[in-house]
């Protein structure tokens, strides 16, 4: 078993710019970047399992955040926010920790808990990966990573849009109700994603000097 | 019954007399290129249309009596996949493009000039041309809805217009019907193509803008040379009949429009004010005035709708322009003037309300 004070393993969690979030104010804010080697002490399990990732804005948490913008008038000149359809009480949240197996493998597993507004769904998910440095001389580095999520899915839900006589009562894509497409072309633009590292690889060579 | 003859008389000049009757149609492009008294002198401005007509022997004649919009995209330099706001449209057109502009399945039909020698001069943001008054307005229309089925059918022409099986149709008519006043519409002989308009008007075959016309006068009225425009007669109260006033620029509610000094109003008919609308022609920024490129927009407005609501009826279209116009964006809006308001497009998108 190796120590969570290892060089590897602090270059690793420096290189994959994991976050770990303030324990205090961490409601939407996530920290990247250098994570100073106290902290990470500060998160031992078990057999050595260190918490790597603590992120209370993921991807798919922003791409809804993102949708939150904007809005268009009404027929009847009634302004039609977006906000409201696309905020959740309570934010999706990913954790994720590594537990070690042997000196140059790790495992790495978490979990996404989840989102839901009026106007979509951030399914919960679970992630596992397993990472790897293998120290080719005295001075250089080998390092990989690899993940993959279950779950975790952002699922877009429709509008029920009432065109009056012109198009009746129909099934819209909310963010396109009024736009140029007809309702029905809007459904296809409904947004099912994953998130962008749902399946990632991560390779690193470093040289220390 | 004794008037009849006179109304046969009437009928009998106009078809031999081809160059009055000629004369009398083209009175509403004329006037599309008459600027507002504040900004332009008249003087100046006949010297331009010189210009126009002297340069324009130089142009393409084209006869064509249908065209696609690629077509005219090679003649004008444009493209028809990459629609620009330009600074005459309303940024209502922007809205709506943001949202990806389709514009297809629906067909406009511009009746208008596309054979004389007489060529105006202006500016659509494509570069300054010299183009008949039908290719400008035709041009205008295709603009807004850039994906639309375009097609052309000089207003010379006496066959009736033919409307396309499918989809919806919107039909341009940015000139008038000048005759004495003192008569009906129905006392008029109209060839078949008019009959066919207002065939189309009646039966809600077709949604139909009618340029309003640039005596200042209401809708219907006589002009100072006492003249009537009988095409706007025989229109009024088609299920599907828009008239179309202009606004000299485009209005917003921190910058409110008011009415073009050259364009009729609704006047206080209620059957006119309540198919009434005004737009803004943005005549500094072109160099055409005139009611003829206020109706264009409407066009492109109706065929953007079409191919949104694409099983909505022409009179379905119509009200949904008629229903959505906003009035905040007019100074000192009057119904008697501005009819149900300026047009907007991305009201007339919007759902009603949305769950």
């Amino acid at each position: 078993m190796f120590k969570s004070t290892t060089p590897w393993f602090k270059a690793a969690l420096l290189g994959w710019g994991l976050g770990l979030a303030m324990l205090a104010g961490a409601q939407t804010g996530s920290w990247h970047g250098a994570v100073p080697s106290g902290l990470i002490k500060a998160w031992p399990m078990a057999s050595g399992t260190q918490l790597i990732e603590f992120n209370a804005q993921t991807p798919l948490s922003e791409l809804a955040q993102a949708y939150r913008v904007g809005g268009y008038q009404a027929a009847g000149g009634r302004w039609i926010g977006h906000d409201a359809w696309y905020r959740a009480d309570v934010p999706d949240v990913r954790i994720s920790w590594m537990t070690p197996i042997t000196a140059q493998w790790g495992l790495i597993w978490g979990l996404n808990t989840g989102e839901q507004g009026p106007k979509y769904t951030i399914t919960p998910g679970l992630r596992l990966g397993v990472a790897n440095e293998t120290r080719l001389s005295p001075h250089w580095r080998f390092s990989m990573r690899a993940m993959w999520s279950v779950g975790s899915r952002f699922k877009e839900k429709p509008c029920t849009a009432d065109y009056g006589d012109i198009g009746g009562v129909q099934a819209v894509n909310c963010r396109l109700a009024a736009g140029l497409l007809s309702p029905a072309e809007t459904l296809q633009y409904l947004t099912h994603a994953v998130p962008h590292d749902h399946r990632s690889i991560w390779l690193r060579l470093t040289y220390d000097f | 019954m004794r008037t009849q003859p006179l109304f046969a008389l009437s009928l009998a000049l106009m078809a031999a007399l081809p160059t009055a009757h000629a004369q009398s149609l083209r009175l509403e492009g004329r006037f599309g290129l008459k600027p507002p008294a504040a900004s332009h002198g008249e003087s100046d401005d006949f010297a331009r249309q010189q210009r126009a007509r002297g340069e324009g022997r130089q142009a393409r004649d084209d006869r064509d009596s249908s065209t696609d919009l690629s077509t005219l995209a090679k003649r004008t330099g444009g493209t028809r996949t990459s629609p620009t706001l330009q600074s005459w449209m309303s940024t209502d057109v922007a809205g709506a493009w943001a949202a990806g502009y389709k514009g297809a399945g629906t067909t406009m039909l511009f009746v208008d000039d596309f054979r004389s020698t007489q060529y105006l001069s202006g500016n659509l943001g494509t570069g300054n041309k010299v183009l008949r008054h039908g290719d400008w307005t035709s041009l205008e229309g295709s603009m807004i809805a850039p994906s639309a089925t375009l097609k052309k059918q000089d207003f010379n022409t006496t066959s009736a217009i033919a409307l396309a099986t499918t989809g919806l149709n919107v039909v341009n008519l940015s000139y008038a019907m000048y005759a004495a006043a003192g008569y009906s519409a129905s006392q008029i002989g109209w060839s078949a193509k008019e009959q066919s308009i207002i065939a189309a008007a009646q039966n809600g075959k077709a949604v139909i803008s009618k340029a309003a016309g640039n005596d200042a006068i209401a809708v219907g009225g006589t002009n100072a040379s006492g003249k009537v425009d009988y095409l706007n007669l025989a229109l009024k109260g088609g299920v599907t009949t828009l008239f179309v006033g202009a606004l000299s620029t485009n209005g917003t509610t921190a910058s409110p429009a008011t009415l073009a000094s050259y364009s009729n109003y609704a006047g206080a008919d209620t059957t006119v004010q309540n198919q009434f609308l005004v737009v803004g022609v943005e005549g500094s920024r072109t160099g055409l005035y005139g009611t003829s490129f206020a109706a264009p927009v409407i066009t492109g407005y109706a065929a953007i709708l079409g191919s949104k609501f694409k099983t909505a009826t022409p009179t379905q279209i119509t009200n949904q322009l008629l229903n959505t116009a906003r009035q905040d964006t007019i100074r000192n809006y009057s119904s008697a003037i501005h009819g149900r308001g300026e047009a907007s497009l991305s009201r007339a998108l919007a759902p009603v309300s949305v769950q």
